[in-house]
């Protein structure tokens, strides 16, 4: 017994000392961000001959959220003879290994595409686990706000609805094209039955398992966009919006009333297909990307013809916001095996032809390199940026904590 | 150390005297016995305490369960104190804090707590309140039926009965979802026409497709074959004479039910609720899948777990619900520890009488339990193949071999995914699931018999009952507290060489399914009497040679089960492998990926192999050794 | 009057007859063993008449009710049937404690709370387990298990009472004990008894009536002391009694209506019979009970003893006389020494002459003995 107890004790202060040591400072700091600073010098074609002798046989970590990323891997790797491989989970998971990982000091990744700043702000850059590296071939092209942290892809979620008179019957006689200017106003997402106009059951993947969804709804309460959504409740409602004591501003309101009305799911892309082959009406707000998955193939199914997205469908007069946008950061692992590999890779996903390998020309993505090509179909992203909701790092990082647990209310029934 | 060293002194000390007065003078033989110290008892009651093979066992795995149970639980419960990454708000980072318990449990601003906690906790416990009643009604009707009563086809209702908990619990609700979905009643994007709106135009209302109803019976339904066995099985061995003296005096069938069949199932029935209850409150995919807005304590606690900022709270809601499940446990074992000990006089073998239903009454209980049998065991396993043969998924008129046979890549999202033959991802997955479920089966099964063994052997004893405890324990922490406990230790310095590696996948899996091993080999080994083994002890058999050749090969079946019931936990388990691994690894992470990017025909595909090849290695294994899941459970 | 009446009852499990076209009557009153080997089919019997098994055909009757008939359909349960059955491992209800447990037919029967508190405290103290009433099943022992079943089969006073070998749990002593109590049981209560046993010593005590089966039929059905010295046959010959008879087989030749020669073991003797008799076949066998073997140090056949087990009442000695060996029972404290001579007679008059072919009892009588074959030459 005395042995147990004695062997119990010794474990539980070693496991609390390890936890108490998560957070700490890491080692090497500089020797990454020096390599970074000489690469930042470099051209394309220098970093690759670089990485080369870096990498040798072995082969190169990354992480990445992007689904086509990988497309434009295989590609880098066919064109340099450098090894890739990427890990792809979900957002949460990529987050807490990487996390994890970095703490602990472990290697796992030498380049990591993430989404959410806010995170990536908290988690990775202030612990210093990740380093930012700007590609010198492409600077002049990308933004300044678009370079520290380095955003590699611009990806966008819109209002979108199906315009048929498909009611779930016979798919002849459903018209495609029946419904027009079914969204004018985001208030019509929110209040009651009783609204003229009044659009429910938007599907919108649950706030507490996405985070850029949740970035959006924290960016809803600061004030430009209080400033919009009063503009658009006068519009809608015919009155000025007199606070409430139980919202803290008119943000925190739609939000509720959003979310209350709203269907939660738990994949976009399987809300896309819904929305498309469901009946006429109905909404979502996901993935413009999304739309790439439909086959065509007429009303009552899942066919491109079947969307309408508001935001591009009344330009300047939707009221309100058609839906957010948010970026996908490119960083070097601060304990990278091959730090000059991953700004390689860097340099190439910004390029317009690496941008062109993974998300090129379809709809829904958009490189931080203007001169990248984007779909025939779709408008450039400094259009949508007038009209979408952007995340901001330093607001979301400040009020995430109070809108997550306002959210909670409304999550679930 | 020192203590070792001086005892060892001591010991020669002793020796050397008494060897001395050996030598002296025999008659002073007493006295010298008489100044026999302290430590050399002692030693003399450490060594034949240890002489003892149960009991160097039950050091042994006190030593291990506390390393892979305990500490871990500890870890939960002190991270449930700590400021993590994230919540800098609150202080500094590292360091203790009482905020999240208070948060958690009080705090009343945007009626957190309540939405955090008490709501989806209350939640919870209804869904998994109706789901033990429906698995306690199901199965063990059933196991009446069969073990009481004349009821045809026993044989095919015993054997495919169990199906539905080989089957992984989403699937199950994947299958209600899309048979039950339709246009009609839902609304927005979840209204799409499912299996049987396009066979019947039939629709049901929405609180059945999706919802508290729909989880509860799923879960119920996936849980049912528990309650069959554990019920079953004391009815099997019940003496049938106890009803029959109360039917000699008079009492009505139902009468007997209630007063003497029910009050001595209560063990069993205890047991299968606290089974089934621990497993449905911590269910994750099954309210993902049919939820819907449902919201229930798992789904808020990976919410919780998924934000950085209050990540304090799932940890605090994660504890909660160990504690629930702890106290459930305790329960269990003082109501079976009772006064009215439950085991029954042994005679002769007494013959059953079984109780015959009048005809039309047995008409139809035979239909609605084949029905129920068919519906949810066969027709699921039919509808997965039928999904990846068709098209378009759900239109029938879009037969076709394509996502099994071609070469073609099939979805843009996920590289090398060509039709499931020539797949080689998933066949090597496949064999991956097969070689670190079969390992994780050793390994559990072995633990099990052998604190079977020694727990047996010490009944009653303290540590026999921590050891016993502790191999439960593991049942009760959810798969995703556990998995998340056990990401955080291998990737911390010391441990980290277990980071992604397989034996961190094994010996995850091998604790996580240790207590239906350990509670068959304790009941394995409670049914030998002690008799067998002195026989082979006097003769001077040693240890391993009386475990190898004669008490395994006795109780052979319900040991075997003690390794059955762990692989096909394994083969079908996601949650808890899913933090660990990247998604090349097993064969349900591959399954999952694919479902996430909607090849809903391949995933069905995998779907299929995967219960397939655990039916087939179920059927095998029973018809070579006669173990069964059956003896798994404990039944 | 509590009569039971079976009428050609089977019992067949598929092809296995365990029960063959079984005809008793079994009298009110009376105290009925059934008495055979394990697996004879004397449980199956029992179960049959008290419902809890069905017959595969024949008709039961209970007191003047048809409880059981094959042609007409009748099956009643056995709930209604009014019977008592003591089982074997007593089915205590482990979860009752022994006041709820003998209570229990009396609430099925609807008593008012007082009378069924009077009826329970009446048996408890007529089987003396006052002390015991408030205990659990598994908090007593054997004994105290097996009365506290008597007084649960007793307490709604049952016209027929059912006995499943009650006693074979307990040891010895407390059996002793227990044969005495259910036969004074008997006497009380005035109801009738089936007791089922395979302890022929049992039988014989307690019973008014043997009824002997073997393999499903039935061998005998008569009074103790006439099936031990009337056996019907050899089965029950050796069934009954303890040490069991001797067999000896002989040649027969007929000398007259009475009087038989008989030979064996190189000894010739004439069989008086005690019925006038035609034998048919020359082989017979002579059964001679032990306690009809009498040692003599002076007159009788030449033997040598083989062994000697005395108990102190009573001692069985085995004999060899020429090439066969004969069990005696000799009353008394004495020992023999083993090898020595002695010599011995054939005393009384139930020595049962069988058949050999078909077993069968043909009379009683008595050997007469000539003289010794080899004293001849």
């Amino acid at each position: 017994m005395r042995i147990l107890k004695k062997t119990l004790l010794v474990s539980a202060s070693y496991l609390m000392g390890l936890a108490m040591l998560t957070g700490c400072g890491q080692t090497n700091s500089s020797e990454t961000e020096k390599i970074i600073k000489e690469a930042e010098k470099m051209t394309y074609a220098e970093l690759v001959e670089r990485a080369k002798e870096e990498v040798g046989d072995n082969t190169v970590q990354t992480y990445g959220n992007s689904s086509q990323l990988e497309n434009a891997l295989i590609a880098f790797s066919e064109q340099t003879g450098i090894k890739v491989t990427n890990t792809k989970k979900g957002d949460a998971e990529t987050y807490s290994e990487l996390g994890e990982s970095f703490s602990g000091g472990r290697y796992v990744a030498d380049m990591v595409l993430l989404q959410d700043g806010n995170k990536l702000q908290n988690e990775m850059l202030s612990q210093g686990y990740i380093k930012n590296f700007i590609p010198k071939d492409q600077k002049a092209n990308i933004a300044a706000d678009d370079q520290n942290p380095l955003a590699a892809v611009y990806l966008n979620k819109v209002f979108m609805y199906n315009n048929t008179d498909f009611t779930g019957d016979n798919a002849e006689t459903a018209k495609v094209n029946a419904k027009t200017h079914y969204l004018t106003n985001v208030w019509q997402l929110a209040g009651t039955d009783k609204d003229p106009g009044h659009i429910a059951n938007t599907s919108f993947k649950t706030p507490s398992n996405e985070n850029v969804n949740m970035n959006f709804l924290v960016m809803l309460t600061s004030d430009e966009w209080v400033g919009k959504l009063t503009t658009a409740y006068k519009a809608y409602y015919g009155l000025d919006y007199a606070k409430e004591s139980k919202y803290q501003n008119i943000g925190y309101k739609w939000i509720a009333e959003f979310l209350t009305n709203s269907q939660a799911h738990d994949s976009d892309g399987t809300a896309c297909k819904n929305v498309a082959k469901g009946n006429g009406g109905t909404m979502a707000l996901v993935n413009l990307n999304k739309n790439k998955d439909l086959k065509d193939s007429g009303v009552g199914k899942e066919s491109k013809a079947n969307l309408t997205y508001p935001a591009m469908e009344e330009g300047d007069n939707l009221k309100g916001f058609g839906g957010f946008c948010y970026k996908m950061y490119a960083m070097v692992a601060d304990n990278a095996k091959y730090p000059y590999a991953a700004c390689a890779i860097i340099n190439y996903l910004l390029s317009a032809e690496g941008f062109g390998d993974a998300w090129g020309a379809k709809d829904g993505y958009y490189s931080a390199n203007t001169t990248a090509p984007i779909a025939s179909t779709d408008k450039p992203i400094s259009w949508w940026k007038e009209r979408l909701v952007i995340e901001d790092p330093a607001y979301v990082s400040a009020h995430y904590k109070d809108v997550f647990e306002f959210v909670q209310q409304y999550e679930g029934k | 150390m020192n203590n070792i060293a001086s005892l060892n002194k001591e010991k020669i000390k002793i020796i050397f005297n008494h060897k001395h007065a050996l030598i002296d003078n025999k008659a002073s033989l007493n006295k010298s016995e008489k100044t026999l110290t302290p430590f050399k008892k002692k030693l003399n009651l450490l060594g034949a305490y240890f002489s003892k093979p149960s009991n160097i066992i039950l050091v042994i795995f006190a030593i291990i369960l506390t390393l892979t149970v305990v500490i871990p639980l500890i870890y939960l419960l002190l991270n449930t104190f700590l400021i993590h990454t994230g919540e800098a708000s609150l202080g500094k980072i590292g360091s203790l804090t009482f905020n999240h318990w208070f948060e958690v449990l009080f705090k009343s601003k945007y009626n957190y707590s309540i939405s955090v906690f008490y709501k989806p906790l209350l939640n919870s416990v209804l869904m998994s309140i109706i789901s033990c009643i429906i698995s306690i009604t199901v199965g063990g009707g059933i196991a009446y039926l069969i073990t009481r009563t004349d009821f045809p086809c026993k044989k095919f209702v015993s054997l495919v009965f169990v199906f539905p908990y080989i089957m992984p619990s989403w699937s199950i609700a994947m299958f209600w979802e899309n048979l039950f979905k339709n246009s009609i009643y839902l609304e927005g994007a979840k209204a799409q026409v499912g299996l049987l709106q396009s066979l019947t135009g039939l629709s049901v209302p929405g609180g059945l497709v999706y919802g508290l109803w729909p989880c509860a019976i799923c879960l119920g339904i996936h849980y049912a074959p528990f309650a069959y066995i554990l019920i079953g099985g004391i009815l099997r061995n019940m003496d049938a004479n106890l009803e029959e003296a109360a039917t000699i005096l008079g009492a009505s069938r139902f009468k007997i039910l209630r007063k003497v069949t029910l009050p001595i199932v209560l063990p069993a029935l205890i047991s299968t609720i606290l089974l089934v209850f621990a497993s449905s409150i911590s269910s994750y995919t099954v309210p993902m899948f049919l939820g819907n807005g449902f919201m229930t304590i798992s789904l808020k606690m990976k919410a919780l777990f998924n934000s950085s900022v209050l990540v304090g709270s799932g940890y605090v809601v994660a504890t909660i619900l160990m504690i629930f499940s702890v106290s459930i446990l305790l329960i269990n074992q003082k109501v079976t520890n009772s006064r009215r000990s439950f085991v029954t006089v042994t005679g002769k073998s007494s013959q059953v009488s079984l109780v015959k239903i009048k005809t039309p009454i047995k008409v139809i209980i035979t239909t609605i339990v084949m029905f129920y049998t068919i519906f949810f065991a066969i027709i699921p396993l039919i509808s997965f193949a039928l999904e990846s043969l068709l098209k378009t998924s759900g239109d029938f008129s879009t037969f076709t071999t394509y996502y099994w046979t071609t070469t073609e890549q099939t979805n843009p999202y996920i590289s090398g995914s060509v039709g499931i033959f020539h797949n080689k991802t998933i066949w090597r997955t496949f064999l991956n699931s097969l070689l670190i479920s079969g390992a994780c089966a050793l390994i559990a099964g072995t633990f099990g018999i052998l604190i079977g063994y020694a727990v047996a052997k010490s009944r009653g004893k303290k540590l026999s009952n921590y050891v016993s405890n502790m191999a439960f324990l593991p049942y009760l922490i959810p798969a995703m507290s556990f998995s998340t406990i056990y990401l955080a230790i291998s990737t911390s310095k010391p441990f980290g060489f277990l980071y992604r590696s397989i034996p961190l996948l094994i010996i995850v899996g091998a604790i996580k399914f240790l207590p239906f091993a350990s509670r068959s080999g304790t009941n394995a080994m409670l049914q030998l009497s002690n008799e067998i083994e002195e026989a082979s002890i006097i003769v001077g058999v040693p240890w391993w040679k009386r475990m190898v050749k004669i008490l395994f090969p006795i109780q052979k079946s319900s040991f075997i089960s003690g390794y059955l019931l762990p692989f096909i936990s394994c083969m079908r388990e996601l949650s808890l492998f899913v933090l660990l691994t990247s998604s090349g690894t097993l064969l349900t992470a591959v399954l999952a990926n694919y479902e996430t990017y909607d090849s809903t025909q391949i995933s069905n595909g995998i779907n299929l192999i995967i219960i397939v090849a655990v039916l087939i290695i179920n059927l095998v294994t029973n018809k070579l050794t006669g173990a069964s899941i059956d003896k798994g459970v404990g039944g | 009057m509590p009569e039971i009446i079976l009428e050609n009852v089977t019992k067949r499990w598929g092809k296995f007859v365990g029960v063959d076209n079984l005809n008793l009557f079994i009298d009110d009153h009376s105290f009925i063993t059934l008495l055979g080997p394990s697996g004879c089919g004397k449980t199956t019997t029992l179960r049959m008449i008290a419902g809890l098994e069905t017959p595969t055909s024949g008709k039961i009757t209970i007191d003047g009710v048809v409880v059981f008939d094959s042609e007409a359909g009748i099956n009643i349960s056995p709930a209604k049937r009014n019977v008592g059955f003591l089982f074997q491992n007593y089915a205590l209800w482990p979860h009752m404690t022994v006041y709820q447990n003998i209570a229990f037919g009396l609430e099925n029967l609807k008593w008012k709370k007082e009378d069924i508190k009077a009826r329970v405290n009446e048996l408890l103290k007529m089987l003396k387990i006052e002390e015991f009433v408030s205990r659990y099943p598994s908090e007593l022992s054997g004994g105290q298990q097996q009365r506290v079943a008597i007084a649960r089969t007793l307490a709604p006073n049952p016209k027929v009472l059912f006995m499943d070998e009650p006693l074979s749990n307990l040891d010895a002593k407390l059996r002793l004990e227990m044969r005495t109590e259910l036969k004074r049981l008997h006497n009380d209560t005035n109801s009738t008894f089936v007791y089922v046993t395979h302890d022929q010593l049992e039988a014989m005590t307690l019973a008014t009536k043997v009824c002997l089966i073997d393999k499903g039929i039935l061998q005998q059905y008569d009074p103790p002391l006439e099936v031990y010295a009337k056996p019907h046959n050899l089965f029950v010959a050796d069934f009954v009694g303890n040490p069991t008879m001797n067999f000896i087989e002989a040649q027969a030749k007929q000398i007259d209506k009475k009087h038989i020669e008989v030979e064996f073991a190189n000894t010739k003797a004439i069989f008086l019979c005690n019925d006038e008799i035609t034998l048919e076949k020359s082989e017979v066998i002579l059964g001679v009970r032990p306690e009809f073997i009498q040692i003599d140090n002076e007159h009788g056949l030449d033997g040598e003893v083989y062994s000697s087990l005395p108990s102190g009442m009573e001692t069985i000695v085995r004999i060899k006389l020429n090439d066969i060996i004969l069990t005696s029972v000799v009353f008394g404290i004495i020992d023999y020494k083993v090898n020595t001579n002695v010599k011995i007679n054939f005393v009384n008059q139930h020595i049962v002459l069988f058949d050999k072919e078909s077993q069968v009892r043909l009379t009683n009588g008595e050997i007469i003995i000539n003289k010794n074959l080899k004293e001849d030459n």
